[in-house]
């Protein structure tokens, strides 16, 4: 399976890169929306997670295009920001969930198996 | 210990830290207003201790109607906290919890709620996360006035300071703010050590 992953932090691309290394996955690492959304445009994921807070293009304008380009795409959004309101937008967006940092592995992988992607 | 022994990575740390920390607080703070708290991109300054007021002049060009918050905390992790709110944000911070105008000591209050949301969310977070545990001081307001800055003054202090910062404004209205955390230099060798044993275990 094919997952990519965007964060502007690379600290925080290294903590989410341990919570699902032992799913075994081909994880690529982007550390800007542009980044990810080029690549996107060239090879299909099955299935992306995005952190919110990134300067230039953020979260929500990053899931927008994502879903624009191609809306069958899973989103997970990883974020610190758990308010009740960001989990609303983002789902409106598209996205499948909101997960918040620093993620609870347990949690993530009950998460995954419900939405049948593990 | 010095600026050089603070690397790259060690202010990556910091900064996601202090993601998670305020966001954290931001989601109790849009809990008790029921309106989103907007976050900003964080930012980690590493200045000379005797060089902080210089760096809150730096943040906030115009500070003249500004107010702020502080609480100190102490432990391993020891600092102070301070919430600044430019202009009628704390009046207007008010109107938002309690849906309406309010006298200044309703101001102050709600300020306080504020600052103590947003410390004990977001201070403690981060302490968790470095596992150790601090306690807190009781938050105070000032206006910014040189008072406020004296009180301020770390000038009697040489060497490296941390200082973490991160700005927010509420959704649809005019309150805008920054969170400062300022870290104490003696807390550095410590920091320096968790930081690294934070970088260990992600490997």
């Amino acid at each position: 399976m094919l997952v990519y992953l965007v964060d502007d932090s690379s600290i925080a691309r290294k903590m989410l890169h341990k919570s699902i290394a032992s799913f075994e996955w081909d994880v690529q690492l982007f550390g800007s929306g542009q980044e990810i959304l080029d690549t996107i445009k060239e090879k299909r994921p099955d299935l992306v997670f995005m952190d919110l807070t990134m300067p230039v293009m953020d979260g929500p304008e990053l899931l927008e295009k994502i879903k624009a380009f191609d809306k069958s795409i899973p989103v997970i959004v990883i974020s610190a920001d758990k308010q009740k309101k960001m989990v609303e937008l983002v789902k409106s967006l598209g996205a499948m969930d909101l997960i918040q940092k620093p993620i609870d592995k347990v949690k993530l992988s009950e998460f995954l198996t419900q939405a049948g992607i593990i | 210990m010095s600026y050089e022994e603070f690397n790259h990575e060690d202010v990556e740390v910091l900064a996601e830290l202090l993601n998670i920390g305020f966001g954290n607080g931001a989601a109790e703070v849009s809990d008790l207003i029921d309106k989103m708290v907007l976050m900003k991109v964080p930012e980690i300054k590493l200045v000379e201790a005797d060089s902080f007021t210089a760096l809150l002049d730096e943040l906030l060009p115009d500070k003249s109607q500004s107010q702020v918050c502080t609480q100190s905390f102490v432990g391993e992790m020891s600092g102070t906290a301070l919430v600044i709110l430019s202009g009628e944000s704390p009046r207007d911070f008010l109107n938002e919890v309690i849906g309406g105008e309010g006298e200044d000591e309703e101001i102050a209050s709600s300020f306080l709620q504020l600052t103590n949301l947003l410390n004990s969310s977001c201070v403690s977070q981060i302490a968790d996360l470095l596992t150790t545990h601090i306690s807190f001081n009781s938050p105070q307001i000032a206006f910014w006035d040189e008072k406020m800055l004296s009180d301020l003054d770390f000038n009697s202090e040489v060497g490296c300071q941390v200082v973490m910062c991160s700005r927010f404004q509420l959704e649809g209205n005019n309150v805008e703010g920054l969170y400062v955390i300022q870290l104490s230099k003696g807390s550095n060798p410590w920091l320096k050590k968790s930081l690294q044993e934070f970088l260990d275990e992600l490997g």
